[in-house]
């Protein structure tokens, strides 16, 4: 039983922070995915059904609060350990020691009065020390949960992948098909070898420049460039001509937000275009600040002065901008996600270099991070370079090269972006999209995410995730924003990729059809727990949680018209699904259920084996044995219902 | 039919929809939507409309109430012509409850301000009298007097429509267009919310035309049912007749494929079709059909274009080869697709524009 279990949770309880407190959405959840099975997870919404399966990737923003998720034996939930915390708070107090009372002593010891420039400096410096300091402890505190954090990222897509409700949500609609295929690829080294070096495909896809110029000025990212390039001309003219914005606080002004509009319009570019609008500001500021105080006359020890200024502030930008991108290594709000790194990265490369290799662990930055970081390098250095000379250089010429960076910077990246893939990669990509029966895929990874029709976009889902042959596929609601007949391709290809390659499937959805349809075996779900699972005969034809029968019992049916007397209503469950954070003692089930008495509204129920792997949580499983009694009393609960006046939702 | 009264009446209305390439350039194409659908609504009865998404139900909708002009064609209600009546009498008669509750509310507003809103705008005056007319819509749909003083959110999904539909029942209509008004909801709350229409159309006597792509809870509901394909009615009976014997070979097919939350001999054997719903900008020649349809003959299908006919009493279907009752099509797909299709080259010639 258990070898051949791929997926199992145990007793899984989470909650959800909110400012209005903590919210319950998985009170007791019990569930076991086997090799090779289909298994359905049913329930209406807000029941928890896409909680549990986020949770189990590591994806969900929820809090674990007790329970487990072994996949192939292997646990999926990080636990912190507690020996830490002395060490935690050390880490926590060493930079607000070091804000609070190292950087302006040392301040004072800068101001012009005092005699001691030298020693205010020396104070400031040791304040970093002690930022730096903290930032060591932080690394090793958390290095278990890098370690964590690497296995899920190896798990992730590649054993265990997702294919989500919306499809054209989950796509990038800035790139093309066999990009995004090729990604997660390139992130698994699923790649064959490639077939050209790096220079042959530049130069192929240079080789028609036409056709390039031609897509490129068609493509979106022409009107930003545009932009970019209009705004640069008007900067450089003023720059170098007679000054026609005389402060440069209005030409910070006007590039941010010249910027601002380009990265609208560039999404694709957005974080590096943000954080190279964030960088002009403190840049503007150190300029006019320094501008003051050097009166021409630079010798050495006025620009010893300089240093710390302009260190502080660029790190107070740094903290405030790493507070909100970079939680894990400042705070203990641990928010790792990808665009958080990539975002953080830049930012860090942008300001400094040096403070980059310091804080930056490139070892747990990914492939594709890495690569991006590495793109960028020419475009940062080149900025680190301006900074260190442009304080003690004349605006003019500031400005150029700023503007000049820009210009030829940015539409090199985007060359890096419009790179044709290797013809051996682009094969695999064309052999997966074959798997999942896409007419044509030769001209179908070319193209973008919006040219395709919904069930398309769905097996291009579907056909990412099986890029990597994973022996998971979690599928939440894979159909439900297809119609019918869509539907019921997508679901025979599912079943014919399960028998093909064996892959386990976990099935969301809130369909009792598709379930049918598809599925070995259903867990259905009420209210944050599992309430009854079982085979899907089981289930279907022999439910025993009155919940589960009242839901069958609840869908329309079309019989023929003989077995139809006229238009009778339907049958329904009375009242709504609970509040989740509605405190129950005993089963959540029970103000809706025919069968209530004192023993459920105090006890919580057990789930009961039924009958060989068929468990029901209910305390009258006695009752059930036969449905249409279940349902007949159902009806006549339903009517003592709506003369009570129920379905009212306490806030 | 005859012994029933005529309320609305569709004579092969169209709507197409421009395809601009920019600002100031020319109209590229049209999508068509709507292409010619000709229908009668009956006083008291419940005509649902299926098809899957993009085939022009919600668009149909819109054009029964006048919320988007006509391109070509006339809808007659009750004998006079929607184009010259004032807008304020079309609203008096005809109401619509949207697909999303929450979306069609202002949440702003109270649920009193909300359903009231409309008597106030048609003369009504506002006061103790509008507040008790207003607990009398909440106590019709279920919902309590006390109910009208919250504000939307704070009312679940199934809460919401019926708000919405307390609204669209204020100015006493005689025809509800209900556009979806189950599928953002749950099972049992889809159950619910379905009981009541049935129970308030059975007390008010009002005619509904029920737009879903849910052949489940078409068939709970309607009397009669029109399916679309592509901006086309191909098939239109009445329910027990349509979902016993289809004889449009597109209908078979949506039938077939409703997932059956059955196990056993139960099941039916599924007709997946292949292929996915053409572009209305640029529909098939002939039968819109014919490029999924499985029975599609090769110079029949793809260059006649059928007429909606009578095969029975009530029943018409627009297809050149309707199905017998009790004929199936043929399930074995032998790994070629579906219908007459470009990429195949005994076709090809067929296909060119």
């Amino acid at each position: 039983m258990s070898e051949d279990s791929l997926l199992k949770i145990q007793n899984l309880k989470v909650h959800f922070d909110t400012l209005e407190g903590p919210v319950e959405a998985l009170h007791d959840v019990n569930l076991e995915v086997k090799k090779g099975q289909i298994m359905g997870v049913v329930g209406e919404s807000g029941c928890g059904k896409s909680v549990t399966s986020l949770t189990s990737i590591g994806l969900a923003t929820c809090i674990v609060d007790e329970g487990s998720i072994k996949y192939d034996g292997k646990e999926m939930i990080f636990h912190e350990s507690d020996k830490n915390n002395s060490l935690v708070f050390l880490s926590k107090i060493l930079p607000y020691i070091a804000v609070l009372i190292f950087f302006p002593v040392g301040f004072v010891y800068l101001m012009p009065f005092m005699n001691d420039p030298l020693l205010g400096f020396q104070i400031i410096m040791l304040g970093f020390g002690l930022i730096i300091i903290s930032l060591i402890i932080k690394y090793f505190i958390h290095s278990d949960l890098r370690e964590h954090e690497k296995f899920m990222r190896f798990i992730r897509g590649n054993e265990i992948s997702m294919i989500f409700q919306e499809p054209m949500t989950a796509l990038n609609p800035l790139y093309t098909v066999e990009k995004q295929i090729y990604e997660v690829m390139k992130t698994h080294n699923r790649l064959v070898d490639s077939r050209l070096s790096q220079y042959d495909r530049i130069f192929s896809s240079l080789k028609s420049p036409f056709r390039f110029m031609y897509n490129w000025i068609l493509s979106d990212r022409f009107s930003s460039i545009f932009f970019s390039i209009l705004l640069l001309t008007y900067l450089l003219t003023s720059c170098m001509g007679p000054n026609l914005i005389s402060s440069w606080g209005t030409r910070f002004v006007v590039i941010f937000y010249a910027s601002a509009e380009v990265s609208i319009s560039c999404t694709n570019y957005t974080d590096e275009l943000i954080s190279y609008c964030f960088l002009l500001i403190p840049f503007g500021i150190l300029r006019a600040s320094i501008k003051s105080s050097m009166d021409r006359k630079e010798d050495f020890r006025k620009m010893l002065v300089s240093i710390p200024y302009v260190s502080v502030i660029l790190l107070l930008i740094l903290w405030y901008d790493s507070s909100l991108f970079l939680g894990d290594l400042w705070h203990e709000e641990l928010e790792i996600s990808d665009n958080n790194w990539v975002h953080s990265a830049f930012m860090i490369a942008f300001y400094s270099p040096i403070i980059s290799s310091l804080f930056v662990d490139f070892s747990r930055l990914e492939e594709v991070h890495r690569f991006l970081i590495i793109r960028s390098i020419p475009f940062t250095f080149t900025l680190a370079l301006t900074y260190a000379i442009l304080l003690w250089t004349p605006n003019q010429v500031v400005g150029t090269i700023v503007a000049l960076v820009m210009v030829i910077s940015i539409p090199c990246m985007i060359l890096i972006d419009y790179l044709q893939l290797d013809p051996a990669h682009r094969g695999q990509v064309v052999k997966i999209l074959e798997d999942v029966q896409i007419p044509n895929p030769g001209a179908v990874i070319t193209m973008y995410p919006h040219e395709l029709s919904g069930g398309m976009r769905q097996r291009v889902m579907i056909a990412m995730m099986m890029s990597c042959e994973p022996k998971l596929l979690i599928a939440d609601e894979p159909t439900t924003a297809l119609d019918v007949t869509i539907q019921a391709q997508i679901l025979h290809l599912m079943r014919d990729l399960r028998d093909r390659k064996g892959t386990s499937i976990m099935l969301i959805t809130h369909d009792l059809g598709v379930i049918a349809e598809l599925c070995d075996s259903v867990s259905v779900m009420y209210a944050g727990s599992v309430v009854e699972t079982g085979t899907i005969e089981d289930i279907l034809a022999n439910p025993r949680m009155p919940y589960t029968i009242g839901l069958l019992h609840s869908i329309p049916k079309i019989v023929h018209s003989d077995e139809r007397e006229g238009r009778t209503s339907l049958p329904i469950i009375p009242g709504q699904v609970p509040d989740p954070n509605t405190h129950f003692d005993g089963c959540r089930f029970h103000p809706r259920c025919p069968f209530a008495d004192d023993l459920c509204r105090s006890i919580r129920p057990e789930m009961i084996e039924v009958s060989e792997g068929h468990y029901a949580a209910c305390h009258h499983t006695d009752l059930t044995i036969i449905s249409e009694d279940v349902e007949s009393s159902f009806d006549i609960f339903s009517k003592e219902f709506e003369g009570v006046g129920g379905e009212v939702i306490v806030r | 039919m005859s012994d029933r009264e005529t309320l609305i009446e569709l004579n092969d209305i169209k709507k197409w929809f421009p395809i601009k390439s920019g600002l100031l350039s020319p109209v590229k194409n049209f999508v068509h939507a709507v292409d010619g659908v000709s229908l009668v609504v009956d006083k008291g009865e419940t005509l649902g409309i299926v098809g899957e998404s993009g085939c022009g139900k919600t668009t149909l909708g819109r054009l029964i109430l006048s919320l988007i002009p006509i391109t070509s064609g006339s809808i007659i209600y009750d004998g006079v012509e929607l184009r010259k009546m004032k807008n304020k009498d079309i609203r008096r008669k005809m109401q619509i409850v949207f697909q999303d509750p929450g979306g069609s509310m202002n949440p702003r507003m109270t649920v009193r301000s909300i359903i009231s809103e409309p008597l106030i705008v048609n003369g009504y005056s506002d006061g103790a009298e509008m507040t008790k007319k207003v607990g009398d819509l909440l106590e019709s749909v279920g919902l309590k007097r006390n109910h009208m003083t919250r504000f939307p959110h704070e009312f679940s999904g199934g809460q919401k429509q019926r708000v919405a539909l307390a609204r669209a029942l204020a100015l006493e209509p005689d025809f509800i267009l209900l556009d979806e008004p189950t599928s953002a909801l749950d099972v049992s709350v889809q159950a619910q919310v379905l009981n009541l229409l049935d129970e308030i159309q059975r007390e008010r006597g009002l005619t509904f035309v029920f737009i879903t792509h849910s052949l489940n809870v078409v068939h709970h509901i309607s009397d009669r049912v029109a399916v679309m394909y592509l901006g086309k009615i191909v098939e239109l009976a009445e329910t027990d007749n349509l979902f016993e014997s289809p004889a449009h070979p597109y209908t078979h097919a949506l039938l077939s494929a409703i997932p059956e939350p059955t196990v056993g001999q139960d099941r039916n054997e599924r007709i997946v079709l292949s292929g996915d719903v053409p572009s209305p900008a640029d529909p098939p020649s002939g039968c819109r059909f014919h490029t999924r349809c499985p029975i599609a003959k090769i110079g029949v299908c793809d260059v006649d274009e059928p007429e909606l006919v009578n095969i029975d009493s009530g029943h018409k279907v627009a297809c050149h080869f309707p199905l017998a009752p009790g004929e199936k099509l043929p399930l074995i797909n032998n790994g070629i697709p579906y219908g007459i299709h470009p990429q195949s080259s005994t076709n090809a010639s067929v296909q060119e524009p």
